[in-house]
């Protein structure tokens, strides 16, 4: 793997509330994020040379399939500049960092913009619903039933039959994640839930319930990015982008006897590989619990423990907001809300204010480094995409 | 193997059962009985794939996959119980991840038992079958390839 030519940060963050915004266009949404992040950088916006924009959806829920980005950068007031469309999924937020921090690492550019939106809400679920299952390969799984929640929780059911982890355990990662939420202005569900709520809420895909379901929402997120020689002329406490690992799942058709890694191990390897940083050395992350039971399994495949441990690691705290290694301190895609254009730079938001000290009521103890692990869509037996961001102080 | 092609000559369109997706799998003589997923098999490292594909994923070789027809019986990887259907399909209904002979693992809905926890179990042994397994939006029955627990011998 090659170097970069210089290093790059992060001066400015940004995020609309996530959740149900019937009054909010997705232009509205875009547009906030996108000026909350340079609000936050204070940067001049006239210095932004390069725009990322990462949507999911939008196409199949309003008919604007193509030029996304550049409607919506019309709207902010931004428009004139390079825009650059990055559908990924659930990862496509993510996909506009990774290329807005390569963009200022070549040297092109100094200063850029990263931003993600969402509109799911738009009084049919069953069109939003319809949309979310193109995320895979839809001749294959597309046209045979396939039903996310169901895919979670095939492979839920396997990690309970192979290390014995219980439904409870399970249960335990909605809880500790709700309880994290409510700390979280941003956050869509914000009311915690107790073991039992949550194993006797609506059924949805044994052993996932409601509770354990992240929720479909409106929501933008933003970043702002330089190069990091004059990253301090703009904020004094700019977060260093380490490394960002990417990858698309190997698929089951070579991955069946568990060989060949999957894309959060060959994500987390290339972005561990670019840092130089470990597992060990993480102080928080941000990890893709779409469903919950996927955190278990996520937080084994990232290194932070052998597979069959994560239950032990939760119900002995060191996940929690006070422990060695919390995760998902934004409340998770349960409880924080899933959008799914804008979740990846919404985790970055979060890892970014725990980074600086500005996370309030859930703020961990002077974190040093956090990792972001974002994935999009499902082919096969793996992730579509893989996104993993370490983040320094 | 020589694979049958008798479904692209039947003349009667009309009694030709619609199926849920194309190039996935044989319906020969339009018989589901005798139905077959296509797979590719490497001849030059043995790696056998579904979907069939002209690039080998495992040796990268662009002349060695040959189409192949893929067993029909294989181990339950897991499988749930799904209490939300998507368009064509009636909750519950069950999907599951079957493990073939070949080590190629197929998705699919899983049908001959109730939808309940209790019906199936991981490892158990599944036979596939060829049948209506969804609708299309005019409400027709579309036949896909689907699994069932195997009878007891």
């Amino acid at each position: 793997m090659g170097k970069l030519a210089r290093e790059v940060s992060i001066i400015g963050v940004g995020m609309t509330g996530f959740g149900k915004h019937p009054d909010k266009t997705i232009k509205d949404l875009a547009r906030e994020a996108a000026w909350a992040a340079i609000d936050d950088s204070g940067v001049d916006p006239r210095r932004i040379q390069t725009i990322y924009c990462g949507n999911s959806v939008e196409g199949l829920l309003s008919g604007q399939e193509d030029v996304r980005g550049q409607v919506v950068m019309r709207d902010a007031g931004l428009a004139g500049r390079p825009v650059v469309n990055t559908p990924n999924a659930c990862a496509s937020s993510s996909t506009a960092l990774r290329e807005a921090w390569l963009a200022i690492a070549s040297g092109l550019y100094d200063i850029a913009l990263a931003v993600g939106f969402e509109k799911l809400f738009v009084g049919d679920t069953a069109k939003t619903t319809r949309a979310l299952a193109t995320c895979t390969d839809v001749e294959v799984e597309g046209n045979l039933g396939v039903f996310f929640p169901g895919m979670y929780a095939m492979e839920a059911k396997r990690y309970m039959y192979e290390t014995g982890c219980t439904k409870e355990q399970i249960a335990k990662v909605t809880v500790k994640n709700h309880r994290n939420g409510c700390l979280n202005p941003h956050a869509q569900i914000r009311h915690e839930v107790t073991v039992e709520q949550v194993l006797n809420a609506k059924m949805i895909a044994d052993p996932i319930t409601l509770y354990m379901c992240s929720p479909i929402g409106d929501g933008g997120a933003a970043a702002i990015l330089c190069a990091k020689e004059i990253a301090h002329r703009f904020r004094s406490d700019p977060i260093h982008v380490a490394a960002i690992g990417m990858a698309s799942g190997a698929y089951q058709d070579i991955a069946i006897d568990r060989k060949t890694p999957t894309s959060t191990e060959m994500a987390a390897e290339e972005s561990f590989e670019i840092s130089g940083v470990g597992p060990e050395d993480v102080d928080l992350a941000e990890i893709h619990s779409a469903f919950s039971p996927a955190e278990y399994t996520f937080f084994e495949e990232l290194g932070f423990c052998a597979r069959g441990e994560a239950p032990q690691f939760l119900e002995e705290g060191k996940t929690e907001i006070s422990g060695s290694i919390p995760i998902n301190t934004s409340g998770g895609l349960e409880s924080k809300g899933h959008p799914v254009g804008a979740t990846g730079l919404a985790m970055v938001h979060e890892v970014v204010i725990q980074l600086r000290g500005q996370a309030g009521a859930r703020q961990v103890s002077n974190p040093r480094v956090g990792l972001v692990h974002n994935g999009g869509g499902l082919i096969g037996g793996d992730n579509a995409v893989m996104c993993v961001h370490i983040l320094k102080r | 193997m020589e694979l049958n092609t008798a479904e692209t000559m039947e003349p009667n369109m009309t009694s030709k059962p619609k199926k849920i997706a194309e190039g996935l799998f044989h319906l020969p003589a339009g018989n589901p009985a005798e139905g077959y997923l296509i797979g590719a098999r490497c001849a030059k490292c043995g790696l056998v794939v579904f979907p069939r594909r002209v690039v080998c994923p495992g040796c990268l070789d662009r002349e060695s996959m040959e189409e192949t027809a893929l067993s029909k019986h294989g181990t339950l990887y897991s499988f749930s119980v799904n209490q939300v259907a998507p368009d064509g399909f009636t909750a519950p209904y069950i999907t599951g991840k079957v493990d073939l002979p070949e080590k190629v693992r197929i998705f699919a809905v899983i049908t001959g038992c109730e939808a309940t926890e209790d019906a199936l179990s991981i490892g158990m042994d599944m036979q596939m079958v060829f049948e209506a397994v969804g609708r299309d939006a005019a409400g027709n029955e579309l036949i896909g390839y689907a699994f069932r627990p195997a009878e007891q011998h």
